[in-house]
């Protein structure tokens, strides 16, 4: 049997915050605004009843119990936090689609880039993520142009040694220079920055014969020098 | 695909039967003085084996007692919509002979995080009771619910003839119980693994399979997140002489599709393509995987793409003009690299995509895919404040080009009523409308009013709409709307919508055929929920988390309706005396309150 309940709209009244006695800015009306929504914060270090906030629900269920009275709100604009559960994707689809998106904002696709080598009759594709260093690219590189290198120094003599600094002196008298052009779209001498930074920033490759590369060798000299 | 893919047919098996009345029970008996009970009972079950829908089923058993009993024995395949709507002791005390079984577990809301980890649906008490019970056991099909891997080894074990292994959105499981349903389970037909969370063991399952020819027909494990051990793959699909459906995971590379498609092409009528990357990058001639796609002659859904490499989709424009239907929803694909590959989809009904395909994609769709009946279109970027490349344009243009609509999915940042009311007036035959604008409490972007318009022109003009999702900015209207026209809606969600008690009356004091009721964040109170009682016998569900109810409310439904299972799921530390209900999910049960509730839970 119900009896009688006193409907007490006020006690029923949703506010941003512990039930049993929320002094703060009365909430006038049924009607959410927009801006009490958009508080939901995850805020643990506020709530002093939500004390082991190590477990994940906890988090969950303490989004709506947000105080919307506490003192530093009015002058910040409201920070949108992600709302738990919402948008209503399945958790199983979000992982995929996060594992998509990197921190950069870039995607799990390829980076293919032409590698083009003067004299060769046709460019080759190759994809920079599938390598870690500028050492495994060079690998291979060598192996995709070695039958081109045959001529003078023949197999993998002719190729560079990218970061090996022994040989950085002798890279006038190589046949072939590796360089790149970035995304301002300058040509610059494969090496120089980190590799992942080169990887993000490389649009094409081109190995150079040594004549034409007497441009951006001298870079490379005085790096030399200045690392002797 | 099965993403919530509910079924037509009204309300669970198993209500609690009246006996009948008394005039009906005079004429049985007399029509049974001329001839002897079991005679009766032999015609009966004869003709009654033909009964299969559900709702005639349940009919049957309505006629009189005679007629429940037979019909309990001839009733092979059972539906359970909600794993604690009855004990399993109570379906095999009903069913005699069941040789299939769909059960439903968790409520969908759980699927996004609303509710914690370990609340309930275990699947152990259903096979353990059944192991004893029905030993001709061919099919179990689950939905949300937590199956362990003991369950599964029991199950391989206990059911000699088992044919069809179904979990869908599931949890509990990993490899090593995947590997015993392959290895004991001889008369495998079906080993479908949807959406499910498997863990990975470490267990080569796919070698697990018995080295002889397998019945295996269908075989889906695009969800599973482990390497499998290819050359067994290979190996199985080639002893497979049956098999039609393979659904890869994403540790499959297009090389290895490819091999595969050389085995067994011209059988398969759908294909999941795994990752559709190259794994082996310094082969110099890829095969020609556009020649392996030709072979594919019967192939009408392909699905995969996990880990697209977009230069080489075109290679599946060989089945393309065959394809009823295609899932891109998990591939980030533009729409320059979409417009050529719909371009030939002549055939499609049912179409899943990410929203990288932009508005101008869906124009591409409307002006292709005539026969489209379903379509879902997901977020890339599933978070509030982004772009959205999807608007009231694509909308308006598949309303446009695709009359045949009946089932629609769509998450967008910003929609207009006008787009929802061409829609309702263009596509006649819509069942199900989910409308998901990402923005909580949006408006129409163009004029600025909320929604409400939109979905009453929605729930108005199309009749046959028994399934509704809404969003955006909405007031106490759209649900009068909702109350009014709504007469065959089934399932409603409402989320951040509404404006008092007023709107939830209007619902629960219309749709008339309302079943599963979920709701969250939205300014419903007592005396909302007070006013549906007298119709939550005949729901399924009721879900309603972060609104305004109070205990003593929730307290006072359970009390009077004692057949209700009222549950409050909260935090662990919450007082049973606090005042404010976080989460109340109640449903109608025959075996009163289940007696595996986790501390969270406080049952009424």
């Amino acid at each position: 049997m119900m009896g009688t309940v006193e409907l007490n709209l006020r006690e029923t009244e949703l506010c941003l915050g512990l039930p049993g006695g929320e002094t703060g800015a009365p909430v006038t009306g049924t009607k959410r605004g927009f801006s009490e929504t958009v508080d939901l914060k995850l805020n643990l270090n506020n709530e002093p009843e939500i004390n082991e906030g190590s477990k994940p629900h906890d988090v969950v269920t303490s989004v709506s119990k947000e105080k919307s009275s506490s003192p530093k709100d009015p002058a910040k604009p409201p920070a949108k936090a992600q709302v738990v559960g919402w948008p209503p994707v399945r958790s199983y689809r979000k992982n995929v689609m996060g594992s998509y998106q990197k921190p950069s904002g870039g995607t799990e696709t390829a980076a293919f880039v032409k590698v083009s080598m003067d004299g060769a009759p046709y460019l080759r594709k190759v994809d920079l993520k599938m390598y870690k260093s500028y050492d495994e690219l060079s690998n291979a590189l060598s192996n995709m142009f070695s039958s081109f290198t045959m001529g003078k120094y023949g197999g993998e003599e002719g190729m560079i040694d990218f970061m090996n600094e022994r040989n950085m002196a002798l890279v006038t008298t190589w046949d072939y220079v590796p360089s790149y052009e970035d995304k301002d779209g300058d040509w610059m001498l494969v090496g120089d920055v980190p590799w992942p930074m080169f990887v993000d920033t490389c649009k094409r490759l081109r190995l150079m014969k040594g004549s034409d590369a007497i441009g951006l060798a001298p870079r490379a000299m005085e790096k030399c020098k200045s690392r002797a | 695909m099965s993403e919530d893919d509910e079924d037509q047919s009204p309300a669970s098996d198993l209500r609690s039967q009246r006996p009948c009345s008394p005039n009906k029970s005079r004429n049985c008996i007399s029509s049974s003085q001329t001839f002897p009970d079991h005679v009766l009972e032999n015609v009966l079950e004869n003709v009654l084996q033909f009964l299969d829908s559900r709702c005639d089923r349940n009919a049957a058993s309505l006629v009189c007692k005679l007629w429940w009993k037979v019909e309990g024995l001839t009733r092979s395949e059972v539906f359970i919509g909600n794993c604690y709507a009855l004990s399993p002791a109570r379906l095999t005390q009903r069913f005699k002979r069941v040789r299939s079984l769909l059960l439903k577990g968790k409520p969908r809301f759980a699927d996004f995080n609303l509710m914690p980890a370990d609340w309930g649906a275990n699947f152990a008490p259903w096979v353990s009771t059944m192991a004893k019970a029905y030993p001709w056991l061919e099919k179990v099909d689950l939905k949300r619910m937590f199956v362990t891997d003991d369950d599964l080894a029991l199950l391989a074990e206990s059911f000699p003839g088992f044919k069809e292994l179904i979990l869908v959105c599931c949890e509990g499981f990993g490899t090593s119980g995947i590997a015993v349903v392959a290895n004991k389970c001889r008369k495998l037909k079906v080993l479908d693994l949807i959406e499910s969370d498997v863990t990975d063991d470490e267990v080569d399952w796919v070698s697990c399979f018995p080295e002889d020819v397998t019945c295996l027909e269908s075989l889906a494990f695009d969800c599973v997140e482990a390497p499998i051990n290819f050359k067994a793959l290979e190996a199985l699909v080639g002893r497979s002489p049956l098999l039609r459906k393979l659904r890869l995971n994403r540790f499959v590379s297009l090389e290895e599709v490819h091999r595969l498609l050389l085995l067994g092409a011209p059988q398969l009528t759908s294909l999941g393509t795994g990752s559709f990357s190259r794994g082996d990058q310094s082969q110099q001639e890829p095969p020609d995987y556009a020649a392996a796609f030709r072979s594919c002659k019967s192939v009408v859904c392909l699905s995969g793409f996990r880990e697209l490499m977009p230069e080489y989709l075109p290679a599946i424009l060989p089945v393309c003009a065959n394809l009823t239907s295609l899932n891109f929803s998990y591939a980030n694909i533009s729409p320059d690299m979409f417009k050529p590959i719909i371009h030939n989809c002549h055939k499609l009904q049912i179409f899943w995509a990410l929203d990288s395909i932009c508005d101008e994609g869906l124009q591409a769709v409307a002006a292709t895919c005539k026969e489209l009946r379903e379509l879902r279109i997901f977020p890339f970027d599933p978070r509030e404040d982004t772009e959205g490349p999807v608007s009231e344009l694509g909308l308006q243009a598949i309303s446009e080009g695709c009359r045949k609509l009946e089932s629609l999915l769509y998450f967008c940042q910003h929609m207009t009523n006008a787009a929802l009311i061409a829609m309702s007036h263009n596509c006649p035959e819509l069942t199900v409308f989910r409308l998901c604008i990402m923005g909580r409490l949006r408006p129409d972007h163009v004029t600025g009013k909320a929604m409400d318009e939109g979905f009453g022109a929605i729930v108005k003009n199309c009749k046959k709409l028994t399934r509704l999702a809404v969003s955006g900015l909405l007031t106490d209207q759209a649900f009068r709307y909702m109350g009014e026209y709504g007469k065959l809606i089934r399932t409603l969600s409402v989320a951040f919508a509404g404006d008092s008690d007023m709107a939830l009356r209007h619902v629960l004091e219309g749709c008339p055929r309302l079943q599963k009721l979920e709701i969250r964040d939205s300014p419903f109170g007592d005396v909302a929920l007070r006013s549906g009682m007298h119709r939550y016998y005949n729901m399924r569900f009721v879900w309603m988390s972060a609104c305004r109810l109070t205990m003593g409310c929730c307290k006072d439904v359970a009390r009077a309706m004692p057949n209700l299972v009222v549950e409050v799921i909260g935090s662990d530390d919450d007082d049973v005396n606090r005042d404010y209900v976080e989460t109340l999910y109640m449903y109608r049960s025959l075996d009163g309150p289940r007696k595996d509730a986790p501390q969270f839970v406080t049952i009424l």
